[in-house]
């Protein structure tokens, strides 16, 4: 094989830093076994070190927390003997400040060569917990354990470095917009090869209220699902089925919503503004149902509505938006098939029984709320885990 | 008919009456306007039904973005009423804003055009450069706000001469032909600001050459961004186009091709004013609540012009503050403002943007 | 080292307290350094010294020094946590 590996030059090595990275020899290493005591030991001694030097910054003590060793172990019984395929190629935004990192973990814990590439505009969100992990390369004895299977950098958008890349990778995890994805899975890669690829996707909740006394945690578990990245994560629900639930208790919960964002300090920008404001006017011309306001204040708008379409999604742009829809029971409930995340709060748990039985439902994965964003192995309904492994041989 | 009140409207002086006599207008004609538009534009209805809106008022109303009017079809007009559509100047692949105007509105937005432009330049017909080539007015049914720019300010000038060839050098012999035959009268020169600054000024600078004009007046609007980005400040630009054109009175005017009519001329002050049939809010990104004198904000614009499109109303993407009200030294009523820039883009966040 | 003493020791570390601070009545998100992010600190340090995988409810569950000494007793009924 002739490869343009001059093309490596224009790499901004991110991880393990000012070290030289040799593409030829990092894609000549062995895949290993999963879940071998070797990287189980570093990556939960990295935990750690997470949990201790991260204290000021929650996403990092989150990663540290999904690294502890316990839960490591408790995903290592949940698969059968596995081993790692070869070469894990990621495609990460560099926006979202740690998910770069967990989908490298998957990859890393499966024992197989870990090469992720963040995007280059705005990645200095992953920046903290790049210079964290790189620290922990520095000063701790099993870091440079780490370091030799696990490569992370940036490049300026270019096809040509991507299908470069593309050529060594055994499996390719593919995290972006509809268009990301579609560019980057027209790039070959090596014959037997798979893409784990996660396109556009939007999320729902569904709420059952039938007392005042819920809605603290209800309101509670909803905002941490929607708080990060102003509700624009593709987990972050932006429909909301109330079942069942009086429309006082709808009030009230808005509200301790709106109170829970307000003290978070997540205020928008003036463009921010423009675009919730676009969007608002534009919500009663891209559906034919009826829809108005329900409720609003200066956090937060709550759109009431018949049933909400794709393109009403589509234009969406997070930031505290939310399209309300009150029903009797399941049966109305409409699902586009891009739906991924149902949260669900019911304290009766009938509903939730009811939602679990709704076989032909397009979604991804039910979580109770306050979930939503929690990484799991199991993504999007794709087993990263599994898809990163060959059976033992 | 709301057309009717246009009778009354039409003759007032541009810088005349005071806020307070221009706020009695608003009251009585903008209510009318938006019962107008909420009446015969379906979309329009559809919005402030949205919003519950309590009483259908011009203030109550909601400034309409100005990406509506690229996102839909918007007009208070029978589709074989409209005899012009005119689009914003989206830079390739965006798209662009279209408005739908009547007879009635293009005659309108020509006659207040006329009103405010001949308070600056006189009642006289000018020999008019202007700095864009010919082919930028070429399709008479869409024109484009440059094309629309000219087209509208062509009216006040006589022996109209383009400036540039279609690769944007400068047409020598024409240029100098007409500086030669009139370069004792008083001239009108109007351009697109960036044209002028890039294609004109920076030109002549580079060819070492100077005119020596003894008495002409340079309109010029648009496209200050590219300006910003080449750190080009409105005293600068004042101060070259003297150096390079000689005697010439420099006035920028800002307006919109959604509100085309109503433009804001800058007065001998650097004041940005407002005429009697368009008021400016600047207001606060978080609540659109207008702000008061001298805070920056959102600029939304008002007209009373739009009968056929609902355009009464618009909020920009414009960022500026107001210098004052009734009081420029210049001695014309109204508010007056400045524009300091534009809304930064919405930053994306979450995963859709691994590529970039 | 007797169970009381650990806990009380994890329970000073993960949150950054004094050791006689961890009392029965101490209470999630009452006491201002026992945030959501010094929960997972704590929930660790707890597996950690204890050797116990807890569930996801438990952890959840966890919201006071007394709470969290009923749970730990479910893992492992040996443990005393009196004196």
């Amino acid at each position: 094989m002739i490869h343009n590996l001059n093309l490596v030059n224009n790499l901004q090595l991110l991880f393990p830093i000012n070290h030289e990275f040799e593409l030829e020899q990092f894609v000549q290493q062995k895949p290993i076994n999963a879940f071998s005591d070797e990287v189980l030991d570093v990556l939960s001694e990295l935990g750690a070190f997470l949990r201790e030097h991260g204290r000021e910054l929650p996403n990092i003590i989150a990663v540290g927390f999904w690294l502890r060793k316990q839960h490591l172990l408790m995903l290592k019984s949940q698969y059968r003997s596995l081993h790692g395929r070869g070469i894990s190629l990621h495609f990460a935004p560099g926006n979202v400040d740690t998910l770069f990192f967990y989908s490298a973990i998957i990859s890393v814990v499966t024992g197989n060569l870990t090469m992720v590439r963040v995007s280059h505009q705005n990645h200095q969100a992953a920046a903290p917990l790049l210079a964290m992990l790189n620290e922990f390369v520095n000063c701790h004895p099993l870091g440079k354990k780490l370091a030799e299977r696990l490569v992370i950098f940036t490049y300026e958008k270019s096809s040509e470095i991507s299908a470069l890349l593309s050529k060594f990778a055994d499996v390719r995890v593919i995290w972006g917009g509809n268009e990301a994805v579609t560019a980057i899975q027209k790039l070959p890669i090596k014959n037997g090869a798979i893409d784990c690829s996660f396109p556009d996707r939007y999320s729902i909740s569904i709420l059952t209220l039938s007392d005042v006394s819920e809605i603290n945690a209800a309101a509670t578990a909803f905002a941490a699902d929607v708080k990060p990245f102003f509700q624009q994560a593709c987990a972050s629900p932006k429909v909301v089925y109330w079942v069942n639930t009086a429309q006082e208790l709808q009030k009230v919960f808005w509200q301790q919503v709106s109170a829970l964002i307000t003290k978070a300090k997540l205020t928008l920008s003036a463009g921010d503004s423009l675009r919730r404001y676009l969007f608002l006017q534009q919500a009663s011309l891209l559906t034919d149902n009826n829809c108005a306001i329900g409720f609003n204040d200066n956090t937060l708008t709550v759109i009431e509505g018949d049933d909400f379409n794709g393109e009403l999604l589509t234009a969406h742009p997070g930031l505290f938006i939310f399209l309300s829809h009150n029903v009797l029971s399941l049966e109305p409930i409409n699902l586009l098939s891009h739906c991924q995340t149902i949260g669900v709060f019911d304290l009766s748990c009938n509903v939730q029984n009811e939602i679990e039985k709704q076989t032909k439902w397009p979604h991804r994965q039910i979580v109770k709320l306050g979930r939503a964003l929690e990484f799991t192995p199991v993504w999007d309904g794709i087993d990263l885990i599994k898809q990163h492994c060959t059976e033992q041989v | 008919m709301i057309n009717s009140a246009w009778h009354n409207l039409i003759s007032l002086a541009p810088y005349a009456l005071s806020h307070e006599e221009k706020a009695a207008i608003f009251a009585k004609y903008g209510n009318e306007l938006v019962k107008h538009h909420y009446e015969h534009c379906q979309p329009y209805q559809n919005i402030l039904d949205f919003f519950h809106l309590t009483e259908q008022t011009f203030e109550q109303a909601p400034p309409l973005h100005t990406s509506m009017f690229k996102l839909h079809e918007l007009r208070s007009i029978q589709q074989n009423d409209v005899f012009k559509v005119t689009t914003s100047s989206g830079t390739t692949g965006q798209q662009v804003s279209k408005i739908y105007l009547d007879k009635t509105n293009i005659a309108r937005q020509q006659k207040i055009l006329s009103s405010i432009v001949k308070e600056w330049l006189g009642n006289k017909r000018l020999p008019m450069l202007i700095i864009d080539h010919p082919n930028v007015i070429k399709d008479r049914f869409s024109y484009s706000a440059r094309g629309v720019g000219i087209q509208g300010l062509s009216l006040f000038g006589h022996h109209h001469t383009y400036a540039l060839n279609e690769d944007m050098s400068i047409n020598w012999p024409c240029v100098e032909g007409f500086i030669e035959q009139y370069k004792d009268e008083k001239i009108f020169i109007f351009g697109f600001t960036f044209m002028v600054w890039q294609y004109l000024l920076q030109l002549l600078d580079k060819n070492q050459k100077r005119f020596e004009l003894s008495n002409a007046l340079l309109l010029h609007s648009g496209g200050w961004k590219k300006l910003i980005d080449q750190a080009v400040s409105n005293e600068q630009f004042k101060t070259t186009a003297q150096q390079y054109l000689g005697a010439v009175n420099v006035h920028n005017f800002y307006g919109m091709v959604e509100q085309t009519g109503t433009i804001h001329v800058e007065c001998e002050q650097g004041h940005l004013h407002c005429p009697t049939w368009s008021d400016v809010h600047v207001v606060s990104p978080d609540n659109l609540i207008p702000l008061p004198i001298k805070k920056s904000g959102i600029i939304e614009l008002h007209s009373l012009l739009p009968t056929s499109y609902p355009g009464h109303k618009i909020l920009t993407e414009d960022t500026g503050f107001l210098v004052g009200i009734d009081d420029c030294p210049c001695g014309r009523k109204g508010k007056y403002f400045q524009v300091t820039g534009r809304v930064k883009r919405a930053e994306i966040r979450g995963c859709s943007d691994t590529q970039s | 080292m007797p169970a009381q003493q650990t806990l009380i020791e994890a329970f000073a570390v993960a949150l950054e307290i004094e050791p006689q601070e961890v009392v029965d009545s101490l209470t999630y998100s009452e006491h201002p350094k026992w945030d959501s992010t010094a929960h997972m600190i704590l929930v660790a340090q707890l597996e950690a010294d204890f050797d116990v995988m807890f569930e996801i409810d438990d952890i959840i569950d966890m919201s006071s020094v007394k709470k969290a000494k009923e749970i730990l007793t479910k893992y492992q009924p040996s443990l005393s946590f009196d004196g």
